[in-house]
């Protein structure tokens, strides 16, 4: 209903909800003053019409669905989510009648708050429109209490509030001389800087002049307060009113002598294990609002709720918009993340939002499981996805995406006469084990391991065409040495030298983790938690990186790792941290050290570490960067950016693939064979009513722009005129394999300029050896030629209305060689020649 | 350095200065079989009035057919970009005894204006065929081909390549190699033409059936002089009988020798050193590929002043005895060991040193790393103060691929010394760390030692790592003698870009400088004199005095004294008197190097303070080492008329 009303309807009715509100308030007094009981209330409540428009609920939910709770007095608020008659889930949390089955534990407050009265398990239920859920509470026995910890409670402070943030003292170097760790990622760290102050500088540890941000002697006097309160000037202006509890809890710990720690009253681990933020996905219409809980899960097995000590962030405030205290509202049509931010953890939920609920859900056949994730996904989202792609579509998709290669014009006949409901599997099989998928997929491995040397180059077409392991071939290229293929990754300098330690490790986890390290090389990682110790932890296994370098004439350089260094820049094998200037030990990005027999050889030691089926990295990362070239992006995207703020959109695909990865034993050919042969791949490019904006969802094919390479191939492939191709490679930024990311897809004036007056579009079209030039001596029919031009470029036959037309467009021609390179040239300049699609 | 030279060198070329020297750049075809005679056309420059060819066997026979203008393209000058070369073109019949070993031989192009470089000749084993005139740029156009059979090509067009199609047999196993003819000399910065062979095999494909796939781990074959050994030859077993395709592709201008027969027909190391053997009896010191025989002791006293020092100190001892006291060597110091050195082989397991196999000073030892991170070690017993030298010869895979580290460990396990010679070079530019065939070293306290042979990487080993070893003491001698010209660019001589010595084509009242680079190893202090031998009438050698070369920047050279030996270079000038008559034949002048004996005690003078003498001694000659040859033409000047005629050929 919120749909579609206008923006002053919408806050016309926000404002009579807001009276409707408080007259609830006046109500709820009543009941408390005169122990009416709550269903009866409610029921009332919905009578009274406070009810927005959820008639035909078919499901109800609630959330948290387990419940622990630490002890007497500790909260926990409840969501109750209910699937209306359109299919779309509504926040019904307000609207929900609440009790508790035995209520000497535990009560629940008119807006779903629990609160543990003492140790015992029970059950709170909701009841909404006369259906009810129910969930199991726990309550421990024991009267525990959080202790104090500087790293929780000050940290959720300046989290919530932003303090930390990468916008302000959470950057690299802090902000106004005081510097916090982004999300209090190293509390000890930020607890050292608001106790004793300090300075910031990238390449040194040493600090300048101290200013402690609190004031001992005169609490109140502190910077920590007096700063956020703005009672001194404040670059970030006003983040804690003096009267708040905040401002409270930091008055009273500065009070206490600013421990780190207080004496618990009763040992308990307050350490946090996991925050989630829920419901972790979330449709809205435009208008429509749901709010958010984060709990933390703790060691012990209790939980917490911090929904109020957290910090919402939306990644597309015009998709959706969340107050600080987590109420999400819906606006533009589309999909994004809200980011939950909790000192040192960081969770998400994915919200989507729809201009209509489709109702009557078709149902979308199957191929794979990989269907089964994006499908259900798109359930959820009211995304259906398109129609099965025609023949001609999927046969240059997939020739194209296998083999590089649109196939010749007797194929494409023969594929689309045949009728066999099994023709797209056999095709996929055959081209599977074409030596064109071999070119093809070491043209992209040569692309993005960035193969430069023609034996590396060689190594590769040997991996891909044995259809080697390809956590074999990681293992092979970070842990190179001798003169071989792989070994020359590690060719700086035009081959005289071997790349820095810092560099050859960062490039290698890029490539193979798909984690960008850089940063933390000068300072703890700005957007991540890499640290900086990780970075040159991780950098000493390349510190022994060398080579045997026989002098000038030669360049066939020898790699090794020289347990006594001597490096290309004489460094020795110790690698020195840039800041405290100590020798970094070799140390995994998961902290552990390695063991004593792996000394021996310290990259073979990283590589194996790397593609462990137990590395949270490794797998993912090549399924995803598979999965981008099949489909345009990956499900993170770009495909070597994992982080914690660019999600996947389906993290279960992600991991599934993962694992199907590493349990066909990271067969590379099995996966791309699994990939095509799903629906999701399969599907048309044409969208429908509901997928015309997905962007993200796969619900659709995505037309994808040829490269360089692969556009040339094809042009070569309809004018079967080889060569003549002038500076082709140069206007379409053919890659030089010198850095990452390996291509640059963004088209220019001078590839405009080509495509007007570039031979490769006007001299390779008139060569008499052309295919134009044969049909023309073999006297082809005008139709005849627009369709085999049309089969030779786009792999399908002309629409009769294409064939009229171009058929009146070449006789009105003067010649009728000049009107079919017109027609040529207009096929290749076409946007379904130019994409894949 | 090397940009430095390369943009010295573009501005001379720029200066359209011709070289008057007789050149020759191609040749097609580039060999023959035993009991055949081949027709060959040569291009060059400077080869007017070409009559005669020298051949290095006399089991070659060459005359000239005929001679006419023709042009040669040559990668040289700025961004060798292919010059066309007005020159000559010349026909020659080669005629092939039956006798005539197989392998390369140098052929030698005698003009008007001199000696020409060497061409290659390949005598193959097999049935030697030219490539059909006709088009056969395509597979479906390949020349059909029965193996073995050695074929020559050219390549006459830019981006031009050649198809050739054989049929292979089931579990047959070919080697393929391309040869080129041109000997290219150490130092010529011109480049080198390059081809690339590619076999391909049959395959079904789906998008188009004649597509033929690529077989074989390497096939790309690179005669570049930066990139050495890059697995020159591709050896491949067939898995069916079916046609097969070679793609033959190169540098315009360039032809090659397309040799297909049995492995065992085209022995890798043979070829590989083929070259090598076109340069007669050449002293190898720092190579992995020099062979470590049991007389090696022997060859190396034949090269050592020490009989002569020894000879010299008796001779002092009798001559000054009454006026000195010094320490003589005694005469059990001379050892018999130069006669046959031990060889001691490996014996698995010995990955420790308490599995190690012992051996005494000096020895041979060989063995394989025959697998990944496999590690030999062999224990030997030291005297204080033995000066030792220890060389490694890899007989089966050069480097790059096999990569000796040897490393001489104490009783404790404390590194003594290794062969990795690390130091900066270019300037400080790079830091640059070798494998060394060859390290000298001292022990100054004796006990026990370990010798430890490892693959430096720890992940390679195969069957053809085997490595042999040399420990021995040291034994002061003459290693390897350079015979260069040198580069003279602005006025300033680039002494460490010398060319090798080829041939030397003088006028009469000319003279020519030449640089005789001597490498005196573990610590030979002897004289020496250098001596050329056999000069046309006419020509003498003069002693020059050379101001050496000019060192920018001091370099950390790091132990340079352990793995380098101390170079000498003697200032030679070649003179050619103006009466000389012109030489008809090429004649190979012979460079020798000489040690210098004392003889005797011819006077002597009483000094002040410690020493209290200072004796003057006459010396004499002692045993040639002969270290180069290089043919040599004296020419007639211009103005007089032609004096060739007919050379006959010459045997060494």
């Amino acid at each position: 209903m919120f749909g579609i009303l206008t923006e002053n309807q919408s806050y016309f009715l926000k404002m009579m909800e807001v009276s409707k509100i408080i007259r609830l308030c006046r109500i709820c007094l009543l009941l408390v003053l005169f122990n009416i009981p709550v269903s009866l209330w409610c029921k009332d409540f919905q009578i009274a019409g406070l009810n927005p428009d959820i008639s035909g609920l078919m499901e109800m939910k609630l959330l948290p669905n387990k419940i622990h709770l630490l002890g007497k007095n500790s909260t926990q608020q409840v969501l109750v989510l209910g699937t209306d008659k359109e299919g779309l889930v509504r926040d019904l949390t307000k609207i929900s009648s609440y009790s508790i089955i035995h209520p000497e534990l535990a009560r629940v407050d008119l807006k779903g708050k629990i609160t543990a009265l003492a140790g015992g398990q029970t059950f709170v239920k909701a009841e909404f429109q006369g259906q009810t859920i129910t969930a199991k509470i726990w309550v421990n026995n024991e009267n525990l209490k959080l202790p104090f910890d500087f790293s929780i409670k000050v940290g959720r402070i300046l989290t919530k509030r932003g303090c930390n943030s990468v916008e302000c003292h959470g950057s690299v170097g802090g902000k106004g001389g005081f510097k916090l760790s982004k999300n209090a990622g190293s509390p000890r760290e930020d607890y050292r800087w608001i106790t004793e102050g300090g300075t910031f500088h990238v390449l040194t540890t040493k600090t300048g002049k101290k200013i402690p941000r609190i004031n001992i002697e005169q609490p109140a006097q502190s910077l920590l307060l007096l700063k956020p309160t703005t009672s001194v000037p404040h670059g970030g202006g006003e983040r804690l009113q003096a009267e708040s509890k905040d401002y409270q809890i930091m008055l009273d710990w500065i009070r206490a002598g600013a421990p780190y720690v207080k004496e618990p009253l009763k040992e308990v681990s307050v350490q946090v294990e996991n925050l989630v933020a829920m419901p972790r996905q979330i449709v809205l219409k435009p208008g429509r609002t749901q709010q958010l809980l984060a709990v933390s899960y703790l060691a012990n097995g209790l939980q917490e709720d911090v929904s109020n000590q957290v910090r919402y962030l939306s990644n597309n405030e015009e998709i959706v918009s969340v107050t600080v205290n987590g109420l999400l509202t819906g606006h533009g049509v589309g999909e994004t993340e809200v980011q939950v931010l909790a000192p040192g953890h960081t969770a998400s939920v994915t919200v989507g939002v729809i201009s209509k609920a489709v109702i009557s859900y078709p149902n979308v056949a199957r191929h794979n499981f990989i269907d089964d994730y994006i499908f259900d996904k798109a359930r959820k989202f009211h995304l259906v996805p398109s129609k099965l792609s025609t023949d001609s579509e999927f046969l240059r998709r997939v020739c194209l995406d296998l083999t590089g290669t649109i196939p010749p014009v007797s194929r494409v006949r023969e594929f689309l006469d045949t009728s066999s409901p099994e023709k797209r599997t056999r095709l996929i099989k055959i081209l599977l084990e074409s030596p064109e998928f071999v070119d093809h997929w070491s043209w992209r491995f040569t692309d993005f391991l960035r193969a430069k040397n023609p034996i590396y180059k060689q190594w590769i077409h040997e991996a891909i065409g044995l259809n080697k392991p390809y956590d074999q071939l990681a293992r092979e290229r970070v842990a190179a040495q001798g003169f071989d293929g792989p070994s020359r990754h590690y060719e700086d300098m035009g081959g005289t030298a071997v790349p820095l330690p810092q560099n050859a490790m960062a490039e290698q986890v890029r490539v193979f983790l798909g984690q960008r390290l850089d940063c933390a090389q000068c300072h703890d990682h700005p957007y991540e938690n890499w640290t900086q110790n990780q970075f040159w932890g991780l950098t000493a296994f390349f510190g022994r990186l060398s080579n045997l370098h026989p002098g000038f004439p030669q360049v066939d350089f020898v790699i090794l790792d020289d347990p006594e260094g001597y490096g290309t820049f004489g460094k020795g094998a110790k690698v020195i941290h840039t800041r405290n200037k100590l020798e970094v030990q070799p140390q995994f990005l998961d902290g552990n050290m390695i063991s004593e027999n792996q000394h021996d050889d310290l990259r073979l030691a990283l590589a194996e570490w790397m593609t462990s089926p137990e590395n949270p990295y490794f797998s993912k990362a090549i399924v995803n960067r598979i999965w981008g070239y099949f489909f345009g992006r990956g499900i993170v995207d770009p495909v070597d950016d994992f982080r914690s703020n660019n999600l996947p959109t389906h993290p279960q695909l992600l991991n599934r693939l993962a694992q199907h990865f590493i349990r066909t034993g990271y067969d590379l050919r099995s996966l791309i064979g699994l990939i095509v042969g799903s629906r999701t791949y399969q599907l048309s490019g044409n969208a429908n009513e509901t997928n015309q904006h997905d962007q993200r969802n796969y619900s659709r094919a995505l037309p994808r722009p040829l490269e360089t390479e692969l556009l040339l191939k094809a042009i070569t492939h309809v004018t079967q005129v080889k060569g003549l191709n002038g500076n082709f490679f140069d206007v379409y930024q053919k890659p030089d394999l010198t850095s990452i990311p390996e291509r640059d897809m963004s088209p220019s004036l001078n590839q405009a300029l080509h495509q007007l007056a570039g031979s490769t579009y006007t001299t390779k079209l008139s060569q008499e050896e052309s295919r134009m030039g044969r049909l023309l001596q073999e006297n082809a029919t005008d139709v005849a030629i627009i369709e085999e031009l049309y089969l030779a470029a786009l792999c399908r036959f002309p629409f009769k209305v294409e064939k009229v037309q171009l058929e009146k467009l070449l006789q009105a021609q003067d010649t009728r060689h000049k009107a079919i390179e017109d027609l040529v040239w207009g096929m290749i300049n076409s946007e379904q020649f130019l994409n894949n699609h | 350095m090397v940009l430095i030279l390369v943009g010295l060198l573009n501005a001379v070329g720029s200066a359209k200065i011709q070289p008057t020297d007789p050149e020759v750049i191609y040749m097609f075809p580039l060999g023959g079989s035993p009991g055949t005679e081949v027709v060959i056309e040569v291009l060059g420059r400077n080869l007017e009035d070409t009559q005669n060819v020298w051949v290095d066997t006399a089991d070659i026979e060459v005359s000239v057919i005929s001679q006419e203008i023709g042009m040669a393209r040559l990668r040289e000058g700025k961004y060798y970009t292919v010059n066309e070369i007005t020159g000559q073109k010349i026909k020659l019949r080669v005629q092939i005894h039956q006798n005539a070993k197989v392998g390369p031989h140098a052929l030698r192009l005698i003009s008007s204006k001199g000696v020409s470089n060497a061409l290659i000749f390949w005598v193959v084993p097999v049935k030697n065929i030219i490539e059909i005139q006709k088009s056969h740029d395509t597979k479906e156009k390949a020349q059909s081909l029965t193996v073995p059979v050695a074929i020559s090509g050219k390549i006459d067009k830019e981006g031009e390549t050649d198809y050739y199609k054989f049929r292979g047999l089931e579990n047959q196993e070919l080697a393929f190699e391309v040869v080129e003819g041109v000997k290219r000399m150490l130092g010529d910065v011109r480049r080198a033409p390059g081809f690339s062979l590619e076999l391909y095999g049959p395959n079904e494909s789906w998008f188009d059936h004649r597509r033929d796939i690529k077989l074989g781990a390497t096939n790309t074959i690179v005669f570049h002089k930066y990139i050495a050994n890059f697995k020159p030859r591709l050896v491949y077993r067939f898995k069916k009988n079916d046609w097969y395709h070679l793609r033959v592709s190169g540098e315009l201008g360039a032809s090659y020798q397309l040799q297909i027969a049995s492995p065992s027909q085209l022995p890798a190391l043979i070829r590989r050193n083929g070259l090598d053997k076109l340069a007669r009896d050449r002293w190898k010191e720092r190579d992995f590929f020099r062979r470590l025989s049991v007389d090696r002791m022997r060859s190396l006293q034949r090269r050592s002043d020490e009989s002569l020092e020894r000879a010299s100190l008796v001779l002092m001892e009798e001559q000054l005895k009454g006026f000195m006291d010094l320490p003589i060597k005694q005469e059990e110091d001379v050892q018999n060991f130069y006669e046959k050195v031990p060889i001691f082989h490996e014996k698995e397991p010995n990955d420790s040193p308490k599995e190690s196999l012992s051996f005494s000073i000096p020895s041979i030892l060989e063995g394989t790393i025959d697998q990944p991170a496999d590690t030999d070690f062999f224990a030997f017993k030291l005297e204080d103060g033995a000066d030792l030298a220890l060389e490694i010869e890899t007989p089966d895979s050069p480097y790059p691929f096999f990569n000796p580290r040897v490393t001489v460990i104490d009783e404790y396990g404390k590194k003594v010394v290794d062969n990795i010679y690390k130091r900066q070079a270019s300037q400080n530019m790079w830091f640059w760390k070798t494998a060394e065939a060859k390290t000298i070293f001292k022990v100054k306290n004796g006990g026990k030692f370990f010798l430890k042979i490892a693959d430096v990487t720890r992940r390679k080993g195969n069957s053809h790592f085997k490595y042999r070893l040399m420990i021995r003491p040291q034994v002061p001698h003459v290693g390897e003698v350079e015979v260069a010209e040198v580069l003279n660019i602005l006025g300033r001589e680039m002494l460490d870009w010398m060319i090798e010595l080829d041939r030397v084509n003088l006028f009469a009242g000319e003279i020519k400088k030449i640089n005789v680079v001597i490498s005196r190893e573990e610590g030979f202090t002897g004289e020496l004199a250098v001596v050329v031998e056999n000069l046309p009438t006419g020509v003498t050698v003069i002693p020059g005095a050379d101001v050496g070369p000019k060192i920018d920047l001091p370099q950390d050279q790091g132990e340079k004294e352990r793995f380098k030996p101390n170079d000498q270079v003697v200032t030679v000038l070649l003179a050619v008197s103006p009466d000389a008559p012109p030489t008809l034949k090429p004649q190979f002048i012979k460079f020798n190097v000489q040690p210098v004996q004392v003889e005797r005690l011819n006077r002597y003078r009483r000094m002040s303070g410690e020493a209290p003498f200072r004796p003057i001694w006459e010396r004499k000659m002692g045993e040639r080492i002969f270290v180069h040859e290089v043919p040599m033409m004296v020419l007639q000047s211009p103005s007089s008329d032609s004096v060739v005629n007919q050379v006959s050929s010459e045997s060494d």
